[in-house]
């Protein structure tokens, strides 16, 4: 050991050093925090100070001529796992770096035990989750709130209409719709819990002229009737590749928005195209999205506002009136789809926002293949 | 790096690669065996060891750390230690010439 210490001294000759005995740096060595391990290019232990046997958990004098493993030597630290006896394995930082040990080369491995540092680390990661997990339950409860407006004032179209005239086919397309709108809210919940797991979207192929049309039966009624809904769907629309239950939701957020930004009077209205503008002035960008705007000619919002719309909990609304989760819900779903949102207002003039959704991938008869496909990639 | 040479690089054709579970690090060292085989495209066989599943034969093996690769037809066993992201150092190791490379490390 001694011989050792005295060959590494000899290296790099420091003259501050050139009155430190022997003893000095064998003591040095043996009460350093850090674990110190000598390996010949065998692989075979030479010499571990305490600190480095007690990484391994053994004692030293045990772990000299144990076929450990050579040591790789990279000019960066690399990080191990040691797995002791009777104790659990320990994450451990390890850089390795050639010397001459009794006269022969040999690896110098210097090894520090980092297992709490991990623990903490992985201690925040899942306190940074569920302050997530929190935001989003709140943002559910936004959006719960929003369905139970629809269920109220649809329940109350239904009973006006079932008084009126109960044959009317409109009662039936209307508990179809209300139906579906159940399966909004399941979908609403899942996604708390997909989170919470860590579960991607489940994006479908779906004809969002569609989806909108739907959507917008029930808004008729929610949005009350002062505020005119206007529908310029285009034709030629080809298929996107959302998250469908995700849309609804966005859509239901943006008329929401639209319609208190309106105080209960004016225009809401819902375009689609199939050739969209350029999406940050990239051409083409836009050939792979069909765009979706929703305008609205309420108050508008300032310079001021627009910066920090998506940000989760801004609001301008009165307390107990908005949660700020509305927008960022639109925002989180259209991320994730992978695809952009824009939006134009200036006070007094509206609010236009426009979502590119990405299209789905035009193969013949792709529809059934895509899903399964989808499944593979994004569930679990 | 100096290594011993082997009389005839890569007969055994065999090492196997001790991980452990599947954090960053086992995951590191699998793509990694990937390309070694890759690399010597088919003249490697490397068994994966999940000690943390496998216990027993890791301590039958005497591997105190993962991930570990380790040729055990020699005695002792011809191992190494960490990151085995570095192709040409983990087959000079071991005695491998790459394939096609023309490169002679003996």
């Amino acid at each position: 050991m001694a011989r050792g210490a005295a060959e590494i001294l000899d290296q790099y000759s420091d003259a501050s050093l050139a009155g430190i005995s022997q003893l000095d740096f064998r003591r040095l060595i043996e009460t350093t925090a850090d674990g110190v391990l000598v390996v010949d290019l065998s692989g075979t232990v030479l010499y571990a100070n305490p600190a480095g046997a007690a990484i391994f958990g053994y004692p030293a004098a045990d772990l000299v001529h144990i076929p450990l493993g050579r040591p790789v030597i990279s000019g960066e630290t690399t990080e191990i796992t040691v797995h002791r006896p009777n104790r659990a394995p320990a994450e451990v930082e390890m850089r390795t770096v050639e010397l001459s040990w009794d006269g022969r080369p040999a690896l110098l491995a210097s090894v520090r035990d980092v297992s709490a540092q991990r623990a903490q680390q992985e201690r925040r990661r899942q306190s940074q989750k569920l302050e997530a997990v929190g935001r989003l339950a709140a943002g559910i409860v936004h959006d719960i709130n929003n369905l139970l407006a629809v269920f109220e004032s649809g329940l109350r179209l239904l009973q006006k209409q079932l008084r009126d005239d109960p044959a009317n086919p409109n009662t039936a397309i209307l508990i179809e719709e209300l139906l579906k709108r159940t399966q909004n809210g399941g979908a609403l919940t899942q996604q708390l819990l997909a989170f919470s797991r860590g579960q991607s979207l489940y994006p479908e192929t779906i004809d969002l002229n569609g989806r909108i049309e739907a959507v917008t039966m029930l808004l008729e009624r929610t949005l009350g009737n002062g505020i005119r809904i206007s529908l310029e769907l285009d034709p030629a629309l080809g298929p996107v590749l959302v998250d469908a239950n995700q849309l609804d939701v966005a859509i239901l957020n943006l008329a929401v928005n639209a319609k208190d930004a309106m105080a209960g009077r004016g225009t809401l209205a819902i375009e689609t195209s199939d050739t969209p503008d350029d999406i940050e002035d990239v051409a083409a960008l836009a050939a792979s999205f069909v765009r979706v705007t929703v305008s609205d000619t309420g108050c508008g919002m300032s310079k001021e506002v627009l910066a920090q719309v998506f940000e989760p909990f801004f609001t301008t609304k009165a307390d107990g009136r908005g949660t700020g989760l509305g927008l960022s819900q639109v925002y989180g779903f259209i991320k994730q789809s992978g695809g952009h949102v824009r939006i134009e207002s200036a006070v007094g003039e509206g609010t236009s926002v426009h979502l590119f959704l990405p299209r789905a991938p035009s193969t013949g008869n792709h529809e059934p293949q895509m899903q399964g496909e989808i499944r593979l990639n994004t569930r679990r | 790096m100096s290594v011993s040479d082997r009389s005839n690089p890569g007969a055994n054709g065999l090492l196997r690669l001790y991980v452990a579970g599947d954090g960053p690090g086992a995951r590191r060292a699998l793509e990694s065996r990937l390309r070694i085989v890759e690399e010597l495209a088919g003249g490697i066989e490397i068994q994966v060891v999940d000690v943390l599943a496998h216990p027993e034969e890791a301590e039958r093996a005497g591997i105190l750390a993962t991930p570990t690769l380790s040729d055990e037809s020699t005695t002792p066993p011809r191992r190494l230690i960490g990151d085995i992201s570095n192709i040409t150092q983990v087959l000079d190791y071991f005695g491998y010439r790459k394939k096609d490379s023309g490169y002679d490390h003996s």
